[in-house]
């Protein structure tokens, strides 16, 4: 039985991207003979990324107030959840993330794998993009924190191009963090026992727009998130 | 305790009592809000009509003088109103971004049709 396969795609102020990251997926579809649905999250744009999707007929939510990543993306696993997918996969609309793993990331989910991140960091991969200096480091102390806590290494922990089985759907579309959405969903989930695999992936620079994470913060979004971890475990078993 | 102090006092939680029984009876702010605020006042108040208990108290705690201990005293009400405060936005926040994902959704799915 063919599994049914959703990319969730949050979007603010992507309106020169997302008709190119749609079409990429669509014609990634093609190539390989499967189908694949999408649905675009419009986290309260203010630009014309909901006029884009109009147009061009993309199934999308437009969320009726900016909520940022977090709350966009678990809109996203909220809707997985209610139209019964099997899978969801997450794909930033602002063009970072390489189509051509898609498969590779949705075929690695299986009864023992319930959550699968595409990597920038694991060694036998030759990504040409790894982020700036700064955001590496931050992402190594996040790493060793992870592994302090959990005694699993996720190399890339704060990568956004992840595949999701349905039990992590329903887990997310029930509670997902609203900040720091990526570390700490892991953390999470690591500690409610779930697999996760990582997977080597290219990644590409922004073709447009800004990141989210800016230079000048990594050091407090590094305290950040260790900190967030720290309480996760403080937090016992609900 | 001077006596104009005790008069000042005793004007200004009045004039918060007004306040506060103002807002209370017309229901901008529910009666469990409201109760902190009108606990303070009335230990205002009896600080105002009998100020020797806080002279003993204060001897007894330690301060060196009783202006010191109602200051402290209230800074640590302040500090614990403000803290209610952040329980009840973190727990709004929630509530709001639920709110916004589902009213969304069903947008959407409404829109489809």
């Amino acid at each position: 039985m063919e599994k049914k396969v959703l990319f969730i795609i949050p979007a603010y102020n992507e309106e020169s991207n997302i008709l190119e990251t749609v079409n990429k997926i669509s014609s990634y579809a093609k190539k390989n003979k499967v189908s694949y649905d999408f649905i675009v999250i419009n986290d309260g744009s203010t630009d014309k990324t909901k006029e884009v999707c109009k147009k061009n007929n993309i199934p999308n939510i437009t969320l009726i107030h900016n909520l940022g990543i977090g709350g966009a993306v678990q809109t996203g696993y909220k809707y997985a959840l209610e139209n019964g997918y099997d899978i969801a996969i997450q794909f930033d609309g602002d063009g970072q993330h390489d189509i051509k793993y898609a498969k590779k990331l949705i075929d690695t989910i299986d009864e023992n794998i319930d959550l699968v991140i595409g990597s920038r960091y694991i060694t036998d991969n030759k990504s040409k993009f790894q982020s700036t200096f700064m955001r590496r480091v931050g992402s190594t102390c996040i790493k060793k924190c992870i592994k302090l806590f959990t005694k699993e290494t996720i190399t890339d922990p704060t990568s956004g191009f992840r595949a999701a089985s349905k039990k992590v759907i329903e887990e997310f579309a029930l509670s997902y963090p609203i900040e720091y959405p990526e570390p700490i969903s892991i953390v999470e989930l690591l500690k409610k026992k779930y697999k996760i695999k990582e997977i080597p992936v290219n990644m590409n620079e922004r073709i447009g727009g800004e990141s989210s994470i800016r230079a000048w913060k990594c050091a407090y979004y590094m305290i950040n998130v260790c900190l967030s971890i720290f309480f996760v475990f403080m937090r016992g078993d609900k | 305790m001077s006596l104009n102090l005790r008069f000042g006092l005793l004007v200004t939680s009045f004039l918060l009592l007004l306040i506060v029984l103002h807002f209370t009876i017309k229901g901008k702010i529910p009666i469990k809000y409201s109760l902190v605020w009108l606990l303070s006042i009335l230990i205002l108040l009896s600080t105002a009509i009998v100020p020797n208990i806080l002279v003993i108290i204060s001897k007894l705690i330690g301060f060196v003088t009783m202006s010191n201990m109602i200051i402290g005293m209230i800074l640590i009400l302040l500090l614990l109103i403000t803290f209610t405060l952040t329980i009840i936005v973190s727990g709004q926040q929630r509530k709001i971004n639920l709110l916004i994902q589902e009213i969304s959704i069903l947008k959407a799915t409404i829109n489809k049709k």
